[in-house]
């Protein structure tokens, strides 16, 4: 069986369960607003997202995990949210005139220049 | 509203002038700190948000192939191209500044239909202020509407230290937030990375960016239907990252190639291809990364132009023109109902009291001059009447008339390059009459209990040919068809 996997944030979060389980749901927010930087409402999504993916529990408001840490990897999220807004709101105009990305012949050709340039 | 659409329709056009004149000067400082550059679009900002500006014979517009002279002639501060009244004038008449161009328009718009209810000109400004109102809005929900989903989904991001917050939702680093603004970073990046990006995206909150680029971007939703400043926040978004990219270069050293190669990561580490919708010249990364290639560290000699060429072509695009002194100040039918005559005089118009100039000769010759030469010109003209001697009237007319006397009547006389306009207001209407020539007449009258020796009359016509002696037979004759269309603006008589 493939190791299960999490994207990274959700991966910090369930690292916040595994080190204090089990936790009370109302410590849980504690703990998150002060190490993730998460609001009340960010945690409780996040947390009821994970009872339904079955990574946790949270029975009588105390969570704990259901899998152990070493059974699961992060993976690198494929949804970037600038892809369609480039950063900083109007950002998104920039990406809508200028087209942020680079095709793959124009990255090649960047990186001969980049490797090209010789710092004196 | 309208109103307000035709404001914003003059100042986009000053600011457009201004854009072309900064889009010029930044290919100058092409090899200057990018920072020379991103500092001149605040002279466009200015122009889009302020109507007024002061005066200075170091205007841009005091260049050619501008004349500002019809575009001031409703006043100094603001530069009008569009008269405010143009959905009621009988010719509607624009300027844009430059006299080629003034004359290619010249004619193009519709005249008033005295059949029709409505002016074509109101018609049009009607649906294009609905157009601008719409597309204002819908641009204003967007920006909010995407700021909000942005935000959203950041909620999840992990805080590292302060204000800096890593997410897996974000490609390449970037600030958010307008009061209290946080960093985003992606996942994964190394020590040196880090700094570097920390660096860049710390210097745009030392220098107010984040609140910059929103209150550009809500100018942009003002602006929306002139491309001009479409391609001016662009520009400017670009020397604004530029800028901070040579911040981090400078404090930092030999680093080039590894922070080249991060923005590059950033531009390229991409899973699904979106084609852009508008594609727009180099892509901004490229430049950067060229930018950065290129960069060398500023000689002071390079710093000192920089700045010296920065703040003089701030202060050119900020100013308006000095012309030839443009007699009014406020719009016709702005004038206050009790405008007096010392007012008329402190305010230089061409002021004749009972069919005698007494105020403002050198405004008139400086009109005249600027005529002369074909150039656009305008002035003001106050005629101030008194009854004068009681015994000259019947007792009941007097006591009739007295109360409405002295009377002051105001009006403008503008020449375009190629017509004459008089205009004024009478009983709250706007009267406009265009002529073709402004003829000078000199000589003695015919009577010989006339009161004055010497008149000399300037005078507008529709016909060069025309004497005096003609306009003035036809004034006292009874024949019809006699009458010769003219209209007497200039009198200046030698008494006996």
């Amino acid at each position: 069986m493939d190791a299960l996997r999490l994207c990274e944030s959700d991966y910090r979060f369930m690292s916040v369960i595994w080190e204090n389980e089990p936790v009370a749901s109302r410590e849980l927010v504690e703990l998150c607003a002060e190490k993730l930087g998460w609001k009340k409402s960010t945690t409780y999504t996040t947390l009821k997202k994970l009872c339904e993916k079955g990574f946790a529990q949270n029975a009588d408001t105390v969570v704990s995990s259901l899998i152990p840490q070493n059974k699961v990897q992060t993976y690198e999220s494929e949804r970037f949210v600038e892809r369609t807004f480039e950063g900083s709101l109007p950002q998104f105009l920039a990406a809508f005139l200028g087209g942020k990305t680079l095709s793959d012949q124009e990255a090649a050709e960047l990186k001969r220049l980049i490797d090209a340039h010789s710092e004196g | 509203m309208e109103t307000l659409f035709i404001k914003i329709l003059n100042m986009s056009i000053t600011a457009s002038y201004v854009i072309a004149a900064v889009m010029i000067v930044r290919l100058l400082l092409q090899k200057a700190p990018k920072k020379y550059s991103y500092l001149l679009w605040s002279a466009v900002a200015f122009r889009l948000c302020c109507p007024l500006s002061f005066q200075s014979v170091f205007s841009l517009f005091n260049m050619k192939p501008f004349d500002m002279t019809a575009a001031q002639s409703y006043g100094k501060e603001a530069l009008q191209y569009i008269p405010d009244q143009i959905g009621t004038m009988s010719q509607p008449n624009i300027t844009v500044g430059i006299p080629v161009a003034n004359a290619m328009i010249a004619g193009s718009l519709p005249a008033a239909t005295p059949t029709a209810s409505v002016n074509p000109v109101q018609i049009w400004l009607s649906i294009g202020t609905i157009l601008w109102g719409v597309g204002m809005v819908a641009l204003l929900i967007f920006g909010i509407v995407s700021y909000i989903r942005l935000h959203r989904n950041l909620s999840n991001a992990i805080l590292a230290e302060g204000i800096v917050y890593y997410s897996e939702k974000v490609r390449s680093p970037f600030v958010l937030g307008f009061i209290r603004p946080k960093i985003y970073l992606p996942f994964g990046l190394n020590e040196n990375m880090q700094r570097f990006v920390l660096a860049h995206e710390k210097y745009h909150i030392k220098r107010l960016d984040y609140m910059i680029k929103p209150l550009a971007f809500l100018l942009l939703c003002v602006y929306w239907f002139n491309p001009l400043c479409w391609l001016a926040f662009f520009l400017m978004s670009k020397d604004m990252e530029m800028s901070c990219d040579e911040k981090v270069l400078s404090s930092e050293g030999q680093i080039q190639k590894a922070y080249g190669t991060l923005l590059l990561s950033f531009a390229s580490n991409r899973r699904f291809p979106v084609p852009s919708p508008l594609a727009f010249g180099e892509s901004s990364v490229k430049m950067r990364i060229k930018n950065i290639l290129n960069w060398k560290k500023p000689t002071p000699w390079i710093t000192s132009i920089g700045t010296v060429l920065c703040i003089a072509v701030l202060a050119a695009c900020s100013a308006n023109p000095t012309l030839t002194k443009s007699t009014t100040g406020i719009p016709l039918n702005q004038l206050q109902s009790d405008y007096s005559l010392e007012q008329a005089k402190n305010d230089g118009c061409v002021v004749f009291e009972d069919n005698d100039i007494t105020s403002g000769q050198s405004e008139w010759d400086a009109f005249i001059k600027q005529t002369g030469e074909g150039k656009p010109a305008s002035i003001r003209l106050a005629y101030y009447y008194t009854l004068g001697d009681p015994s000259q009237y019947a007792p009941e007319l007097y006591e009739e008339i007295k109360d409405d006397y002295p009377m002051l009547y105001v009006k403008d006389l503008t020449f375009d390059g190629e017509l004459y306009t008089i205009e004024g207001y009478e009983d709250n209407q706007l009267i406009s009459k265009q002529y073709q020539y402004l003829m000078k007449y000199e000589g003695q009258p015919q009577s010989s209990t006339a009161i004055f020796s010497n008149y000399l009359y300037y005078v507008l016509t529709n016909d060069d040919t025309v004497t005096w002696g003609e306009i003035e037979h036809g004034l006292f004759s009874s024949q019809f068809g006699a009458w010769i269309d003219h209209y007497l603006v200039y009198t200046d008589l030698i008494f006996k």
